[in-house]
């Protein structure tokens, strides 16, 4: 696979984040929203696809690992989560 | 250009609760329905609802439908029409049980009834004692009712388009609505959806002002197709808005923080409520608290380096209690403003919430305009319900718990008038393609555009400028002026551009389309506001501080063309029982 190839899928892997991140509830447009713009480009690999599954989470998931500090067992999804929440006091 | 054509009995545009509940009467009821709506439908701002649905179910203090009904009336300030919120009281009970059955897991009684909470406006006997009137499925009513209504969808069969922007209704000569024109935000193509109906549901319009609670998504897409398609909107000037809002972000902080003792203070740490309202202080109506925010940070009383917030001071109840009694308060400040207050005052400014005003509508949905002699004919074929409609149950100011039941009732009842609709109209109209291409131009008029402002500017502009002139407070001077500046901001459109042209999840192309709603509506808000000369419900004139019955007891239409304005009665009479005359309306 070329180099180009694996940009343009990069570029449309990241438009299609920007729209998912559009959401059902203000609090989760401003995180989720935000850290495209602000930290996503940051995260490893592996971070980008834990992000990207998140975005599979209903909202109301997300809200309650957002907001009411309800994150998941899993420590990197943890760390995840904590980053976008960082984020969005930067 | 030929352009790939689907066809329906009915299109739904919008997936949230109204107009999930509408597709599901039609899926029943073996009509061909699709969806369109431009995020999966989960992820609707019906899910924002937490609070829950008014029933008259009476199962924790005494109460009936009639008592709902007049409550939602007087909390309307008279200008609800009574036949519709008659319709909507009587079926609210029959409409619960029917989710409840549907899987939504509402709270319980110990009895195992459904948990029924007193919430503001609601009372026993005609403005007796507190009633119990909502039902709530924990804190995600909306949550629960959404995706049981999107599961029932799917197994129904309803066809769905998922992440697809509607552009334009398409008309032909003789006014019937046969379509809309659609684009798939993944592939940026356009596609026409021939419909025998068509029904818009999709919202409402929070994001015309800077400081709102609405999700991205609330850029009143519906609404502005109507306006484009020569429909008035009615009763926009109803906007409510909320005292407590985070500053410069827009979620609420609930008025529970101050009942618990939290006060708002200005630059100088004065206590400023106290100048205001002298014995409710902090306590005080939601526009008496709303408007002293505002004169706070208008006379220079603002706190931070744009000293364009007041502060909300919670610190003095006492780490325990703060957290104990107001923890998602809490979280809620330190994740978006790094702000404890068990240490530190959260920033604060009145936030827009709800969209009273819409597209003119009755009790079966169907879309209604003034033709010649009739204040109300329908427009064959067009629909709306929810919160982008105004049907009008919630007149000039909505009751908490009346939003999702509003969805749900005229969700179902449109979705049988369509039905109904449908037995006498079997085939589809022929297609009007000069209706399409105007559709097209306006789609393609933004890949004409290279040079000139950006888009986000101008929307960052139209909301700071309605906010300061068309929010809680008003005067004729501040929305004269307000109009011009609004007038303003839609000339500079002609000169907005888009810079990316790309087809693949092109969101420049969809926030440029949702400007173009938006500042339609902010015109049709402020022009509403201004003509409006007294105050009723969430419309608050410093100018006409009180309710003038005699002139103002009539519903606003707003035209796009040429910015008309027109008024219609208000249905004061009920489908069965006597009106409630407007009385002063004293909680």
């Amino acid at each position: 696979m070329s180099f180009e190839v694996n940009v343009e899928k990069e570029l449309l892997g990241e438009r299609r984040l920007r729209w998912a991140c559009r959401r059902g509830l203000l609090e989760l447009d401003l995180l989720l929203g935000g850290f495209i713009d602000k930290g996503y480009q940051d995260l490893s690999d592996k971070e980008k696809f834990i992000f990207q599954d998140l975005l599979l989470e209903s909202d109301q998931q997300l809200f309650e690992y957002f907001i009411k500090k309800a994150p998941p067992g899993d420590a990197e999804i943890a760390r995840v989560i904590k980053k976008i929440c960082l984020a969005a006091t930067a | 250009m030929i352009l790939p054509v689907r066809k329906f009995d009915s299109l739904v545009i919008g997936a949230g609760g109204g107009g999930l509940r509408a597709a599901l009467q039609l899926a029943h009821a073996d009509a061909n329905v699709a969806v369109v709506s431009k995020v999966f439908p989960t992820r609707s701002h019906t899910v924002a609802a937490q609070g829950g649905v008014n029933a008259a179910l009476a199962n924790v203090l005494p109460d009936n439908w009639h008592w709902h009904m007049y409550d939602t009336i007087k909390g309307s300030d008279y200008l609800a029409d009574q036949d519709a919120v008659e319709y909507m009281c009587r079926a609210a009970s029959h409409l619960v049980y029917e989710l409840e059955h549907a899987g939504v897991p509402f709270s319980r009684l110990d009895n195992g009834k459904i948990y029924q909470r007193a919430f503001g406006g609601q009372s026993q006997d005609f403005g007796g004692a507190q009633a119990a009137r909502t039902c709530a499925a924990a804190d995600r009513t909306g949550h629960a009712i959404l995706h049981s209504l999107y599961q029932q969808n799917i197994a129904a069969k309803t066809h769905f388009f998922d992440e697809y922007y509607a552009i334009d209704l398409i008309n032909d000569d003789e006014g019937n609505i046969l379509g809309a024109l659609v684009l798939e935000i993944e592939t940026g193509e356009p596609l026409v959806i021939e419909a025998k109906t068509t029904l818009l549901a999709t919202g409402g319009v929070g994001r015309i002002f800077r400081t709102n609670t609405n999700a991205q998504i609330n850029t009143g897409d519906g609404m502005g197709m109507a306006l484009r398609a020569g429909i008035p909107l009615q009763d926009m000037e109803f906007f409510q808005f909320h005292p407590t809002g985070i500053a410069g972000k827009g979620m609420l902080i609930t008025e529970g923080v101050r009942g618990e003792g939290g006060y708002l203070v200005n630059n100088d740490g004065e206590r400023f409520m106290e100048r205001y309202a002298p014995n409710a202080r902090d306590l005080a109506s939601r526009d008496v608290v709303s408007r002293a925010i505002y004169m706070e940070v208008k006379e220079g009383r603002g706190c931070g380096p744009n000293k364009d917030y007041v502060l909300l001071k919670l610190d003095h109840l006492g780490a325990d209690v703060i957290k104990q009694r107001l923890p998602g308060i809490r979280d809620t400040s330190i994740t978006f403003m790094n702000v404890d207050p068990i240490e530190e005052s959260i920033p604060i400014y009145p936030t827009a919430h709800y969209t009273m005003g819409g597209i003119p509508t009755n009790r079966f949905g169907q879309v209604v305009v003034p033709v010649k002699h009739s204040a109300e004919e329908a427009i064959p074929g067009l629909y709306a319900v929810g919160e982008c409609a105004c049907v009008s149950v919630h007149g000039a100011n909505r009751l908490g718990g009346n939003s999702l039941l509003d969805i749900i009732v005229f969700g179902r009842s449109a979705g049988n008038h369509i039905v109904e609709f449908l037995k006498s109209n079997r085939h589809h109209r022929p297609m009007n393609w000069d209706s399409v291409e105007q559709a097209m131009q306006r789609l393609r008029r933004w890949d004409d555009t290279s040079d000139g402002e950006s888009v986000t500017q101008i929307r960052i502009d139209l909301q700071k400028e309605m906010e300061s002139h068309c929010g809680v407070f008003r005067t004729e001077e501040i929305l004269k002026d307000g109009i011009e500046k609004i007038r303003a901001i839609k000339a500079r459109m002609v000169n907005a551009r888009l810079t990316d042209h790309s087809n693949v999840f092109n969101t420049a192309r969809i926030e440029a389309l949702e400007l173009e709603n938006l500042v339609e509506i902010a015109l049709a808000t402020i022009h509403s506001a201004y003509a409006r000369q007294e105050s009723r419900g969430a419309h608050s004139r410093v100018d006409f501080p009180v309710r003038d019955d005699k002139n103002w007891m009539k519903h606003s239409l707003f035209f796009m063309q040429d910015e008309q304005l027109d008024y219609k009665p208000v249905r004061t009479k009920p489908l069965t029982v006597d009106t409630f005359p407007p009385k002063e309306r004293v909680y």
